[in-house]
């Protein structure tokens, strides 16, 4: 059963449409960054952790963001190509 | 002067502790009245049976014997449980780690392993000492290497055996939470069909079969031979002898791929002109 070739029309449809997802996940990612930030505060005023441990922490939140979020895009970008190809 | 330094580093590490309210006796093998008791174990034991923390300071109040040593020698006085040695290694690994990129992390390790590797992160004298105390060899663990809090909620991290402070446990989280985004991010991305043929276009579709409604891929093999053509070959001579032997057969062909567009799940663009 052949499938017929996308128009380029529908591809750049497409290629929206994903851009879309990805930008929701970067959106929750980011959301849980802010939710760890929010958790490391509490933490550091009820002083079971340091400020200096809370600031750490925060540092480490965003490297983790980072990291993720060039995964993320990654994958977007492999999914964008493949959309693309013709 | 080594050994003088501990006393120094005690202090230090008492001053941190009582600010956060924790009682604490520097004990030092060495006398140095003003500033520390003098270590008598019994003393030593007293301490810890109020409640307080004991830091043990000047080694062994010998030259030539490592502060792990003296670590293990207290350890083994005072009958403790665990040794955590507090390093900025993450863990006891096979060479080390600053030098050569290819080392390994032990996740456990016996005494004797130890010995004989000849690993030098604790020396062989302490490792030996508390051999003979522990003589079921009951291995050591390292501790993650993490600077843990002077109180707090603390939880054992599974990987390493150590401690962990509270910071850590809420980035543990969200690395988890993160992990969990992109695998569901991934899968979303899959669901995105590009016009490339994939046999999860056929899922869910269903066909008469033996006058029940059958999913297509439970009564067929499904797969994708090339990129620009979908279902499979195998399909067909199924379907023929099914046909032959009178059972009612799937309507039409133009009728099964009116039933594919009619439902939701199936991708109807892809489908749309596509001879069936």
């Amino acid at each position: 059963m052949p499938i017929p070739e996308l128009t380029e029309e529908r591809r750049r449809d497409l290629v929206k449409h994903v851009r879309r997802i990805a930008e929701e996940y970067r959106v929750s990612m980011r959301n849980h960054r802010r939710d760890a930030n929010e958790l490391l505060k509490e933490l550091e005023k009820d002083g079971d952790i340091t400020q200096d441990e809370m600031h750490r922490g925060q540092e480490k939140t965003q490297e983790l963001t980072k990291d993720y979020t060039e995964r993320l895009d990654k994958v977007l970008k492999a999914k964008e190509d493949e959309i693309m190809e013709v | 002067m080594g050994m003088l330094a501990t006393v120094i580093n005690a202090l230090a590490l008492q001053d941190a502790l009582e600010r956060h309210g924790v009682t604490t006796r520097v004990m030092s093998a060495i006398e140095i009245r003003q500033i520390a008791e003098p270590y008598i174990r019994r003393r030593a034991m007293r301490h810890l049976e109020k409640g307080r923390i004991v830091i043990f300071a000047a080694g062994t109040g010998n030259p030539f014997f490592s502060t792990d040593t003296a670590a293990s020698l207290r350890a083994a006085e005072i009958g403790a449980e665990v040794i955590l040695k507090a390093t900025k290694v993450d863990g006891v690994y096979d060479a080390d780690p600053k030098l050569n990129s290819s080392a390994k992390r032990f996740s456990e390790l016996s005494y004797n392993e130890f010995l004989r590797q000849g690993l030098k992160v604790m020396d062989a004298t302490a490792v030996t000492l508390v051999q003979g105390e522990h003589a079921s060899d009951h291995g050591l663990q390292h501790d993650g290497g993490r600077q843990h809090p002077p109180c707090g909620d603390r939880r054992t991290d599974r990987n390493t055996g150590a401690l962990m402070a509270a910071s850590d446990e809420v980035l543990a989280d969200l690395q988890k939470e993160m992990e969990e985004t992109l695998v569901a991010m991934r899968r979303e991305m899959s669901r995105t069909r590009t016009g490339r043929a994939s046999t999860a276009l056929l899922e869910g579709i269903m066909v008469e079969y033996y006058g029940a409604k059958t999913p297509l891929n439970q009564l067929a093999g499904l797969s994708a031979p090339e990129p620009r053509s979908a279902a499979d070959p195998a399909v067909r001579p199924q379907r023929r002898q099914r046909y032959r032997a009178g059972h009612p057969p799937v309507r039409s062909r133009t009728g099964a791929a009116e039933r594919r567009q009619a439902h939701p799940r199936a991708d109807s663009r892809a489908h749309r002109g596509a001879p069936a």
